[in-house]
């Protein structure tokens, strides 16, 4: 039991080792273990929803590997509630995304092998309790995406607008490699913020524990310098920040998104972000608690600005995955803000709209770019009456697009109320006014998108649209279920979170 | 009574050369002579495993763990160049020059392992020149390249300057000293002539390097030379000038750190920035290489800056990663080179489909010069930045930190021509002997990224001397 976590890194790890050495013409083949590699994880995330020990808290299944024995480096890993809830995520976006890209017909060994990659350096940041092996991991998550966006993504097609349109032509704004080499530098500066902040953690942890180390449970102990303390807070928030979509640090979000293809957004926006968030949470609010009291009103602040920066630059746009990519900021401050509220509900909230965004993110990429390739447009303007031809995706995009709102009996629902019932709360009540005016102006843009794209007359210039089918309904009908089932059902990860949430304002004192 | 065994990989290495070069006058084929200067070499890299660590040969030389690394470094880089010559001079037209290129890379080689165990002024300035004299040669001996001559008489131009500026500060420091003997020197008679001759000396050195302000022939040198001679000159003379650095700050630079630290401190700070910046437009892998090297620089003088014994270690890994990364790289250069591919971007589009092997290896230096995690230039930048924390340079860390990420721009550019263009055919037949070094230098950069500690350990003993 001790070395069950080991299944959510060896599993991809190997997936990726052994469709190294597959055949480039063997595609049915490498779907295959690409989909094998995802079962173990999904499996074991389902079983720690029963198996972790609700009444006992804290971090379980702990085991320590030696790695580098003579730097001090080991490979701890834990689960605690928290993590518990974002190892269901990503298990499930995996799995989703293999079946949304299961009919990618191009250089499909390297596009299953990378991202195998990718998820297991997501999964090794959620249960890594090593700071500095939970740094590598973060790596290994962020770096695959170039090439994935690189090699299969898609070109914005609508031309730009207004004063600098010459500017964005000239550096190629929109184009897929500009997206990539965006994303890749932007969260590379956040690792620069992230590495050198680490450094000082570990070396100002020589001088508090006695003797310098990178494991988290040991350096929860540890005492820094209130100056110290706050440097460093806000080195990780801007690192991870960026990570997370912060503003005004997001823009590589919709560049890159809408340049991604269907599997790497479901996993970028869906996942990645919330490693961003998660990394905040974890090793800021986590290490620094003084700091974290002192500066939380930053963050706050910054995810009011997010929230209604990103639903009114949602509600600007007509190509349909930039509109998609733009919602992603602005829910991440929502994100953000349950985290600053510093209360209970609060950072359950938080947590519970990682998963419900992720999923909910994951579902409405996937229908995006379907549509995208059967209709060849990204411009909503252009479409109309698509769910004549199209009833499935209709409907799909109607569920993730009620969730998006907030609609109650849905997972976002429940999301948006603990944070909300957390802002209230906190030290910081008019953070509620953003928040709901920010879920008001989701509603108008998400319902405009909604008409623009299905409803209305069937449209003439589109005569042939096949509906979504096989492997991508199946893809759909994972995700939208699970947005029902935590909607009607949340205590089945609301449990987990809240053990980790109580464990973890313990450990923050106050509030 | 002397200790001739101190010695004994120079003269090893000095018969090797000379034993060639008569070879070379009699009918013995090139390809055979090559051949045997790549196993000499290889053998005395296996030789130094043996040879006492430690050791004096009179005041003016020590062999000591710390010379000792550098050398095997030295070494194998002399190795890698033999490996990639010999192809490439069959391509470029100079194989029937191959001996006296062996001649000079091997001369090189021994100026730069003496440069790192000399302990007076003297043996420092005569090892310092048959470090610099085989490389102008080296620099031109392609003639048929129009190029060529710009290129070696660059390097020979600003070579000069640097000894003149060398042996004007040496001759400072005696006037301030009284002696040449770096051991001896225990008084400063004159603080102004001692500040005056440190600083000469750094200037000299400073070409040697290609730090800031002292780069400006390095791009067009390398654009010029043959690709395995700028392998070589991109990694020896360098490791040799920051070891001899090191040299001097722990013999007697240190009893004026205060100063010093700062001066290092701006030094590897604009090093590395114009470095960057420079290299951002390049469109020729050489040239982009070049500056690359140059904000590389730029990091280990972080090392150096730092001024600690761990620090030295670090800047000793930091080489080893440097020398498999970097010199990899330019191999790689060569190798489309030999196949009359240009050595630019455009040139090497969608070379992941025209030469797999080659885009992959290629793919694991620029991670490993870009100092991605699982890679051993990662390792190397990890450590240097973790030393300079240490010595509480922590602007110079950030700053460190964020131009790597600038640097991965135009590393990765390269890469997104190697992968991501798709337009591009003929696939090529990389050379063996090229195929080999290149990939041998993959394979340890990538295995040592894995296991960094196999590297650092032995690094970490190397300086326990200090």
């Amino acid at each position: 039991m001790e070395h069950l976590l080991l299944t959510f890194l060896l599993s991809p790890f190997l997936g990726a080792v052994i469709l190294f050495f597959v055949p480039y013409r063997a595609g049915r083949l490498i779907r295959w273990v690409a989909l094998l590699s995802a079962l173990p994880p999904l499996g074991v995330s389902l079983w720690l929803l029963k198996g972790y020990d609700l009444g006992q808290g804290g971090f379980q299944f702990v085991h320590s590997y030696a790695v580098l024995p003579s730097m001090g480096l080991n490979l701890v890993l834990g689960v605690d509630g928290i993590s518990v809830a974002l190892l269901f995520l990503t298990a499930f976006i995996y799995l989703t995304a293999i079946f949304t890209s299961w009919t990618i017909d191009r250089r499909e060994k390297e596009f299953f092998l990378f991202m195998a990659l990718l998820v297991t350096g997501v999964f090794g940041v959620f249960i890594s309790l090593d700071l500095f092996l939970f740094f590598l991991f973060y790596e290994l998550a962020v770096l695959p995406m170039y090439l994935l966006i690189g090699i299969w993504g898609s070109t914005k097609e609508i031309p730009g607008k207004g004063p600098f349109a010459w500017t964005y032509e000239q550096i190629r704004v929109g184009v897929k490699e500009y997206g990539a080499m965006k994303l890749t530098l932007y969260l590379l500066v956040g690792s620069a913020f992230i590495l050198v902040a680490l450094f000082r953690v570990y070396v100002e942890s020589g001088a508090s524990l006695g003797h310098a180390t990178f494991n988290f449970l040991q350096l929860q102990n540890a005492s820094f310098d209130p100056s110290v303390a706050r440097l460093l807070f806000l080195l990780f928030y801007v690192g991870f920040g960026v990570l997370a979509g912060i503003w005004p640090l997001h823009t590589w979000s919709p560049d890159g998104h809408a340049a991604a293809p269907a599997a790497g957004s479901m996993m970028h926006a869906g996942v990645l972000m919330k490693l961003g968030a998660y990394g905040v949470l974890r090793v800021g609010f986590g290490l620094f608690p003084g700091a974290a009291h002192e500066l939380a009103w930053i963050v706050g602040t910054i995810a009011a600005i997010n929230i209604l920066y990103g639903a009114l630059a949602a509600g600007w746009q007509r190509d349909i995955k930039y509109l998609i990519a733009y919602s992603s900021v602005s829910h991440m401050g929502i994100v953000m803000l349950g985290m600053a509220t510093l209360t209970e509900p609060g950072i359950a909230g938080s947590v519970f709209q990682m998963v419900s965004h992720g999923i909910m993110t994951g579902l409405l990429f996937t229908i995006v770019n379907l549509v995208y390739h059967k209709s060849h447009t990204r411009d909503m303007t252009e479409m109309g009456g698509f769910a004549h031809r199209m009833p499935i995706l209709a409907t799909f995009f109607a569920l993730a697009g009620f969730t998006s709102l907030g609609l109650p009996g849905l997972s976002g629902f429940v999301a948006e109320f603990l944070v909300f019932l957390g802002a209230w709360t906190s030290a910081h009540p008019w953070w509620l006014i953003p928040g709901v005016l920010g879920a008001f102006i989701t509603a108008i843009y998400v319902l405009r998108a909604m008409r623009w794209i299905f409803l209305g007359p069937e449209n003439p210039r589109y005569p042939d649209l096949p509906d979504a089918r096989g492997t991508e309904v199946l893809s759909m009908v994972i995700l939208g279920a699970i947005l029902i089932l935590l909607g009607l059902y949340p205590r089945l990860l609301l449990d987990a979170i809240h053990t980790g949430v109580v464990e973890f304002l313990a450990h923050l004192g106050g509030a | 009574m002397l200790q001739w065994t101190t010695l004994s990989l120079e003269l090893g290495l000095l018969a090797l050369a000379l034993v060639l070069f008569v070879l070379d006058l009699t009918r013995v084929s090139r390809r055979l002579i090559t051949l045997l200067a790549g196993l000499g070499t290889f053998a005395l890299f296996l030789f130094s495993f043996t040879v006492p660590s430690t050791g004096t040969f009179t005041q003016a030389f020590i062999l000591d763990p710390f010379a000792l690394f550098l050398k095997r470094i030295f070494l194998l880089a002399a190795l890698l160049t033999l490996m990639g010559a010999s192809t490439y001079a069959r391509v470029r037209n100079y194989t029937a020059r191959m001996g006296e290129f062996i001649l000079l890379v091997l001369l090189a080689t021994l100026g730069a392992m003496a440069l790192v165990s000399a302990r007076d002024f003297l043996t420092f300035f005569v090892a310092f020149e048959l470090l610099s004299l085989p490389i102008y040669a080296l620099a031109a001996i392609e003639k048929g390249n129009p190029l060529a001559p710009e290129g070696a008489l660059k390097v020979f131009l600003f070579g000069s300057l640097s000894s003149v500026a060398l042996f004007l500060g040496i001759g400072l420091l005696y006037a301030a000293t009284g002696t040449t003997f770096w051991t001896r020197i225990h008084t400063v008679l004159f603080p102004v002539l001692f500040q005056l001759g440190v600083v000469l000396l750094l200037v000299g050195i400073g070409f040697k390097i290609a730090m800031f302000p002292f780069y400006m022939w390095v791009p067009d040198t390398y654009e010029a030379a043959p690709t395995p001679v700028v392998a070589f000159l991109s990694v020896a003379p360098k490791a040799a000038g920051i070891g001899v650095l090191f040299r001097l700050y722990f013999e007697f630079f240190s009893r004026w750190q205060g100063d010093l630290t700062a001066w290092i401190t701006v030094l590897a700070a604009v090093t590395m920035i114009a470095g960057n910046l420079m290299a951002l437009p390049q469109k020729n892998l050489k040239r982009l290489l070049a500056y690359s090297g140059v904000a590389h620089i730029g990091y280990v003088l972080t090392a150096v800056a730092a001024g600690s014994r761990f620090s030295a270690a670090m800047a000793l890994f930091y080489f080893v990663a440097y020398l498999f990364s970097n010199m990899g790289a330019f191999l790689a250069v060569a190798a489309l080179e030999t196949q009359g591919v240009e050595p630019t971007l455009e040139g090497s589009r969608n070379l992941i489909r025209r030469s797999p092997l080659l885009a992959a290896a290629f793919l694991v230096f620029l991670l490993s010069l870009g100092g991605i995690p699982f890679v051993l230039g990662f390792w190397g930048k990890l450590y240097v930045f973790l030393a300079a924390g240490k010595a509480g340079l922590w602007g110079l860390v950030f700053l460190g930190a964020l131009l790597a990420v600038i640097a991965l721009y135009y590393y990765l550019n390269v890469a997104r021509w190697m992968f991501i263009v798709e337009e591009g055919e003929g696939s090529l037949h990389i050379p063996g002997s090229l195929l080999a070094a290149v990939g041998i230098a993959a394979v340890v950069v990538f295995a040592g990224g894995l296991v960094p500690q196999w590297l650092v350990v032995p690094a970490v003993h190397a300086v326990m001397g200090f």
